[in-house]
């Protein structure tokens, strides 16, 4: 038993004076009787009962006493611990999938009613909250017991194309959170579409809606494939909730244009299909489709927006006496179709050289000497430069065997102040790290190429290529498709930059972040900023929101109240002792 | 107030009333129901041996050849008793009680019957000592104004044997009182009539005597002896209540009827004229 409420245990002082006012309270009236001796005769007959007159008095104070301590015991708001009857946080499923037909209805409107019904059966004093649940939870309410205030909570949850992420339950019970959801329950109202079938631990679920037949694309990818020409490679995984094989036509086409890219009929199995690979010859760069023609029960996921581009090369120019080397390092990462790097003289973003730092806006400088704002001093050749990562994780060296590197030829130098040191030696001297000053940026990698025999090394063009992609802000490189929730890279971000996203309703938000996200809405995005325009798409592409037989999934959800609660059934008991006592009042005042 | 003129006047209204209906206005002139010597006659007796010859009423000998005396009423010169209670029971009814003791009385002393006045209680108190004459009305009356209830219960035998311990003359008495005696009132009586006294029994009771409008949780006091006692009064104990004092009432009545005594019975809502006005013409103070 726990007192939600025990300051109103002072309640009780006031007992004191209540048997104070009922001993003057039941105290008779005296009447005077010129008949004495056949009022004595009369009750006579009653003697048998005198006990019970007198203690009669003490039985209505008992009654009273009991009275009085139930009403002092509900103020105090008395729990049984276990009770059924805590708090609740009803959690609506508001992934993609509950927007699913069922019938006439959504089974998110099945949800809605469910919840409602939960909140209309809740009795006066227990409370509730309202949050949706996807990808994360959002509260719409707070813990009330006002019924408006939480019908009206369940009527704004939205539907959202979010895929549902058991962890954004399981993260309220971490955190600041954690003690409060332990005097709480929480209860799931969902169509039972979990990404690995089973519901999140700690939670009752309340099921709504019935197996449904769908087949939906889980899975999307479009890349330009290496080799002369445009050809299209889209990779497509498709699911079914069918419980036969069924057959479909599969439509690529661009978006922009009323040409078929091409036409594939599929044969669709119950399940999870294998993913098939298709090539489009001659496809022009841009928005294209990918229809599945079939008529299912959540058509959202029937259509994938692919966003094919093109990499666009960082133009690299090379400013050092090894220009052989440092041209075949960029080369190897711009023939083939790849595209990442491009040399170009005329107009470089990033210039490589060697000894002297250039003064274009992003360098990248190996064996640095003389004065330069990239470094504060030169000094003598290090004795020992074994390298010591510092940020094994940093974009430039996530392609690389840093530990693995020679930095051979490296000398003694100093850093400028705010210079980002990715690998040192022993005595925390730098051997490479990057630094950014006046909208400028540079790499520094402190070491002889040629005494390192670095040029001959694989890893050189692949620093060529980290660095090149880090300074020009592609160290990221948008892929074709995004589920929402997640978020995407702001290509060719550099710091300072503003990035303007226009989203799929037409709408545009902008952004001085590497990152944008999370992403919500299916459908493209075009980003655009100093570095260029991208194209960026959004797809549900979730196989949990697209297998909507919940069958294996049933409803978990205990009693909601089962019995009346302490403070009302003390009440109750006050209110039938309060009629006992007044017909014994009523029988000592009244006869 | 009794010594008020208004309240004498009714009391001079009573006694014409009564000159009127008892006839008379000379000394003694109240008629007795004995019979005997005087000279109005009242009825005809059986002649027994040793009776006297000369009333014997020889016209019906003449006509029926049986031997009957003439009875007259005797003209005596009555003595009134008034044993007024005035134990506590009778602080609601004593006005009235003492206003219908005023008027018996006046009537009395104008009849020239000679009246004698005690309060009843616990015991006997003089109101007014055996005395006659119209003259003696204004102390009769005086000694009523000052009476005031007293004593702690009522005890009417004992009464009785002090009164007659006191007063061996017959006479009439007249108890005014409630009748409501713990120890009864049926020796008393038996006691004062065994010693040849003609009674007539007043009763007054007002409604606080005969019904009972208390409900509920009470501490009862008795208003003669002070003992109290908690009760619960529900409407089947006040029905009781009501019953046990017409029982009461009722034993009342059969115990005169049986002993021969007059009993009237009156409230303080009826005005004390009309109860004598009553009495008076059923016949005095007659059983």
């Amino acid at each position: 038993m726990k007192f939600l409420a025990p300051l109103f245990f002072w309640s009780f002082l006031s007992f004191l004076p209540l048997v104070a006012i009922y001993f003057l309270k039941v105290r008779p009236r005296r009447r005077e009787a010129t008949a004495y001796f056949l009022w004595n005769r009369v009750f006579t007959e009653k003697k048998s009962t005198s006990l019970f007159q007198r203690l009669r008095d003490l039985l209505s104070l008992l009654l009273l006493s009991l009275v009085f301590g139930a009403v002092c015991l509900s103020l105090t708001r008395p729990e049984i611990v276990n009770d059924e009857r805590k708090d609740l946080l009803l959690l609506i499923d508001h992934s993609a999938s509950m927007s699913a037909g069922e019938g006439s209805q959504q089974r998110l409107a099945l949800a809605r009613e469910a919840a409602a019904d939960l909140i209309r059966g809740m009795d006066a004093s227990q409370r509730a909250a309202v949050a949706a649940v996807a990808a994360d939870v959002r509260f719409f309410s707070h813990l009330t017991d006002n019924p408006r205030e939480l019908l009206d909570a369940v009527k704004a949850v939205p539907a959202t194309a979010l895929g549902f992420r058991p962890g954004a339950i399981a993260s309220l019970r971490s955190g600041d959170s954690s003690e409060w959801m332990k005097g709480h329950r929480m209860i799931l109202i969902t169509d039972g579409c979990f990404p690995d079938g089973k519901p999140p631990d700690g939670v009752e679920i309340l099921k709504v809606g019935e197996p449904l037949e769908n087949a939906g694309i889980i899975a999307a990818d479009a890349r330009y494939l290496p080799g002369p020409g445009n050809r299209l490679g889209i990779y497509l995984q498709i699911a079914s909730s069918f419980r036969e094989t069924i057959k479909a036509d599969l439509l690529l086409k661009p978006a922009d244009a009323p040409t078929i890219g091409k036409l594939v009929n599929l044969e669709i199995k119950p399940g999870t299909n294998p993913g098939e690979s298709f090539v489009i010859e001659e496809a022009q760069p841009g928005r294209w489709l990918a229809k599945l023609e079939i008529r299912d029960a959540f058509p959202a996921d029937d259509e994938v927006f692919l966003a094919a581009q093109k990499p666009k090369p960082v133009r690299v120019h090379v400013e050092a006496a090894d220009k052989f080397f440092f041209d075949a390092a960029v080369e190897s990462f711009s023939g083939g179709g790849s595209g990442f790097l491009l040399l170009s003289p005329e107009s470089p973003q990033m210039v490589i050289s060697r000894g002297k730092a250039p003064e274009a806006p992003l360098s990248l400088v190996f064996q640095p000497e003389g004065g330069s704002p990239w470094w504060q001093s030169v000094g003598e050749p290090l004795e020992s430069a074994v390298p010591r990562v510092v940020i094994p994780d940093h974009p430039v060296l996530r392609n690389l065997d840093p530990a693995g590197l020679n930095f051979a030829g490296a000398r003694k130098i100093v850093p400028p102040r705010d210079a980002l040191i990715l690998i040192e030696n022993e005595d925390a001297v730098p051997l490479l790290y990057t630094a950014s000053a006046g909208g400028r940026s540079v790499i520094v990698a402190n070491m002889n190429p040629v005494d390192a025999d670095f040029f001959y090394s694989a890893w050189f063009p692949v620093l060529v290529h980290s660095a090149a992609t880090y300074l020009a802000g592609r160290d990221d490189s948008l892929a074709a498709t995004y589920t929402p929730g997640e978020s995407m890279p702001l290509p060719g971000v550099r710091p300072g930059d503003v990035t303007t996203i226009r989203l799929p309703d037409g709408s545009s938000v902008t952004s001085d972040a590497r990152r944008f996200g999370p992403l919500e809405s299916p459908g493209f995005y075009t980003l655009q900023n100093q570095a260029g325009e991208w194209l960026a798409a959004v797809n549900l592409l979730s196989p949990s929101e697209s297998l909507l037989d919940n069958a294996p999934v049933s409803s978990s959800l205990g009693p909601i109240a089962s019995g009346l609660p302490p403070y009302l059934i003390l009440t109750i008991l006050a209110i039938l002792v309060l009629i006992i006592e007044s017909l014994l009042y009523h029988r000592r005042k009244v006869g | 107030m009794l010594t008020d003129p208004s309240f004498i006047r009714k009391l001079d209204g009573l006694y014409l009333l009564a000159r009127k209906v008892l006839g008379g206005s000379m000394q003694a002139d109240r008629k007795s129901t004995k019979k005997g010597s005087g000279i109005t006659f009242a009825d005809y007796a059986e002649y027994h041996p040793g009776d006297d010859f000369r009333s014997i009423d020889w016209r019906v000998y003449g006509r029926f050849e049986q031997l009957v005396v003439k009875l007259f009423e005797i003209d005596e010169d009555a003595t009134v008793y008034i044993l007024l209670d005035e134990s506590p029971s009778m602080k609601s009814k004593f006005l009235t009680a003492r206003q219908l003791a005023a008027g018996i009385g006046y009537i009395a002393l104008h009849m020239l019957d000679q009246l004698c006045v005690y309060g009843l209680a616990d015991r006997l108190q003089p109101i007014l000592e055996r005395t006659r004459g119209r003259g003696k009305v204004l102390p009769f009356l005086r000694g009523l104004e000052d009476a005031n209830t007293f004593g702690s219960d009522t005890n009417f035998t004992a009464c009785a044997r002090e009164f007659q311990a006191r007063h061996r003359r017959k006479g009439i008495i007249v108890v005014i009182s409630d009748f409501l005696f713990p120890a009864g009132f049926d020796d008393g009586l038996k006691f004062l009539q065994w010693n040849r006294h003609e009674v007539f029994c007043l009763q007054v009771q007002d409604e606080n005597d005969t019904k009972c409008d208390w409900k509920g949780d009470v501490e009862l006091t008795c208003v003669e002896t002070g003992q109290r006692q908690r009760l619960t009064i529900t409407p089947r104990e006040a029905k009781l209540y009501e019953q046990a004092v017409a029982d009461w009432n009722e034993s009342l009545r059969k115990c005169c009827a049986k002993r021969g005594i007059g009993l009237a019975s009156t409230t303080p809502r009826v005005p004390f004229e009309t109860v004598i006005t009553d009495i008076l013409r059923r016949g005095g103070l007659v059983a």
